[in-house]
């Protein structure tokens, strides 16, 4: 869905420079609606928020009004405890990102190229998808432990299942008359993978990798919600165990903030890639 | 119609009057207790609270009036019954110092208006064939405590006495029970607990105690109170009174040493067994750490709770404990019950007040 949308604009803001005036107008007041609308929704929750703890919906120690939020966020930032936890959640969702897109990228090439691998693999691969990552907690605490090395594991899973299904799917999707034209020319079996089927394949993987962080993120806050003593879900967690749930909010805001910065980022990357990606394929 | 709304208006506003000056008997009091017996049973031991829950001191009391005592039993303790008391789902509860402070530092109304106990003593135990040998071992591993409750206070006092803190070592949160099946499967190195529960790991031949707070005269034993919704207070002060008189009542039988033996079998309701909790208590006197009397060392052990909570960083806001605490149903209680000299009254230093035989006349 992305590429088409992508390949359509590449050529489009190339040519941005050279577009007359009236028409840059045009697109960024385009750019401009479009954030605008975007922060209508967040607008209106804040409203909602604010709304509910002056009219006393909801106790305020359950639901501080969101000037205290704000107090207590600009509190842990400027006391340098925010960044502790921050840099903790990164460091641990990095490792885990490295590890699990690592196995994730292996076995998925794996099943994409070698029908024997599938074969071997496929089913208990796909048996194990079908278990929410959160769904192996229980065993995997019994097996490896309360530690760290269980947070790794289990964000890592996260990332790896995407990778694996991505890689994999990318890699089978290599369209026929590319492989054909390749056979034509007699490629090896080494150059139609560098040439041919891994350029085709790579902007799926990226896909893999994107939602591959964004499922790591998410389990990050729930393994450190039970087992981390520092991390923006330990801050979750204390704040609901030191009855102050600010601190709760502060760090579910954060989560999300970070979230969709890295998903952002990485669907830029994404854009950016694919549009390489076409540009060398129609030079 | 309109006739009909004005007299319904006139029916709800002479209501209302009426509720403020003579507030009508709750059909129910709600009743909270950080803990549960083994296994979730709704029994616990350690107070003359559940001495009285385990009798049904208070439902006898208000069976004549047609109110019903509803107890709850935290799993999740302290934090849980602060977030109950937030959203109105709870009228008084026995609870320990961190906890309660919190709540109030965090804006609850709440009013402590019994003493329930003080020198609470904290354990250490280990996997009975662990290594580890002191608290000084302790660097490093993982330790179950359990955050925002007075195990965490107890256990951050503790550390520090011994030139250590929590940032020394891994702790992991956990409840009590947890904490006692993480300990039995090897899954923590150590847990710091209080109660019976330490001793009785180490009857089973589960645990072994590193560190006992009873033979620790450095560290200020944790504090319990009874806590009280400001709002349910203020509309029922005779209920409240009631309740006071039953628990200080059940607090003269607890503590009197003839009653011992039957004190801790109606304990061991919760699962805990009789000889954890014997030997809990073994030497320990019972009229000082279950005294219900609301004295100079009582208030001194929350001032000092207070004092320390804000020091670990685990509460922001200052809570002054002189308007916190409610001395005049405790002293009521004592009056018209004629206890007044039933229990020693301690200094803020916790050593005995001189008792002046004779008043002035």
């Amino acid at each position: 869905m992305s590429k088409p949308a992508l390949s359509a604009r590449g050529p489009a803001a190339r040519g941005f420079a050279a577009r007359p005036f009236a028409t840059q107008r045009l697109a960024a007041r385009r750019f401009a609606g479009r954030a605008l609308s975007a922060m209508i929704l967040p607008a209106a929750l804040l409203l909602l928020w604010q709304i509910a703890s002056t009219r006393g919906w909801t106790p305020r120690q359950i639901l501080p009004p969101p000037k205290i939020v704000w107090a207590s966020f600009l509190d842990l930032a400027s006391s340098g405890e925010l960044l502790t936890h921050i840099k903790a959640s990164l460091l641990r969702v990095a490792i885990s990102f490295l590890i699990g897109s690592g196995a994730g990228l292996v076995l998925g090439l794996g099943m994409g190229l070698s029908r024997r691998v599938e074969d071997l693999f496929g089913v208990a691969f796909h048996a194990v998808n079908q278990v929410p990552t959160l769904g192996w907690l229980p065993v995997m605490i019994v097996v490896v432990g309360l530690n760290d090395t269980l947070s790794y594991i289990l964000i890592a899973q996260a990332v790896f299942v995407s990778v694996a299904i991505n890689t994999q799917r990318g890699l089978r999707q290599t369209p026929e008359r590319l492989v054909e034209v390749a056979r034509v020319f007699r490629l090896t079996r080494a150059q139609l993978l560098r040439k041919v089927i891994l350029p085709s394949a790579a902007p799926q993987i990226f896909t893999g990798l994107r939602f591959g962080l964004a499922n790591g993120w998410v389990s990050l806050v729930v393994v450190e919600l039970l087992i981390s003593s520092e991390g923006l879900g330990y801050l979750m967690s204390w704040g609901r165990q030191a009855f102050q749930l600010d601190l709760v909010l502060v760090a579910i805001l954060v989560v999300g903030v970070i979230g969709l910065a890295m998903d952002a980022g990485l669907a830029r990357l994404e854009g950016l890639f694919s549009r390489w990606q076409t540009e060398k394929r129609f030079a | 119609m309109k006739n009909r709304i004005i007299k319904i208006a006139t029916l709800a506003l002479a209501t209302a009057a009426l509720g403020g000056a003579y507030a009508e008997n709750p059909k129910v009091i709600r009743f909270g207790y950080p803990g549960t017996g083994t296994g979730g049973r709704p029994y616990v031991g350690g107070s003359f609270v559940a001495y009285a829950r385990a009798a049904g001191l208070l439902e006898q009391e208000f069976k004549n009036d047609g109110i019903k005592v509803d107890w709850t039993f935290f799993k999740l303790a302290g934090p849980a019954i602060n977030e109950a008391f937030a959203n109105k789902l709870l009228d008084i509860s026995l609870l320990g110092d961190q906890a309660a402070i919190a709540g109030k530092a965090g804006g609850l109304n709440t009013k402590i208006i019994l003493a329930t106990g003080v020198r609470g003593v904290t354990y250490v135990v280990v996997p009975s064939d662990s290594p580890i040998q002191s608290l000084q071992d302790l660097k490093g591993k993982r330790v179950a405590l359990f955050r925002g409750t007075a195990i965490q206070l107890a256990a951050n006092r503790i550390l520090e006495a011994n030139g250590l803190s929590e940032k020394d070592i891994r702790s992991v949160n956990m409840d009590g029970l947890a904490a006692q099946a993480a300990l039995a499967s090897k899954d923590i190195d150590a847990l710091f607990t209080i109660g019976s529960g330490a001793l009785q790991q180490q009857d089973q031949g589960i645990g072994r105690i590193i560190y006992s707070g009873k033979q620790d005269d450095r560290v200020t034993g944790y504090a319990s109170g009874l806590v009280v919704d400001g709002d349910f207070e203020k509309n029922n002060p005779q209920i409240v009174q009631r309740i006071v008189n039953v628990l200080v009542k059940a607090a003269q039988w607890s503590t009197d040493d003839k009653n011992r033996e039957a004190l801790l079998q109606s304990w061991a309701k919760s699962g805990t067994s009789y000889s954890a909790f014997k030997r809990d208590l073994e030497g320990q006197d019972l009229q000082a750490i279950l005294s219900p009397v609301i004295d100079d060392y009582f208030r001194a052990t929350w001032k000092k709770a207070v004092f320390d909570v804000k020091r670990f960083k685990f509460i922001r806001n200052d809570v002054n404990v002189d308007e916190w605490i409610e001395p005049k149903y405790a002293r009521n209680a004592l009056h018209s019950l004629n206890l007044e000299n039933n229990w020693v009254r301690y200094a803020a230093d916790g050593k005995p007040l001189q008792v002046t035989a004779v008043q002035e006349p």
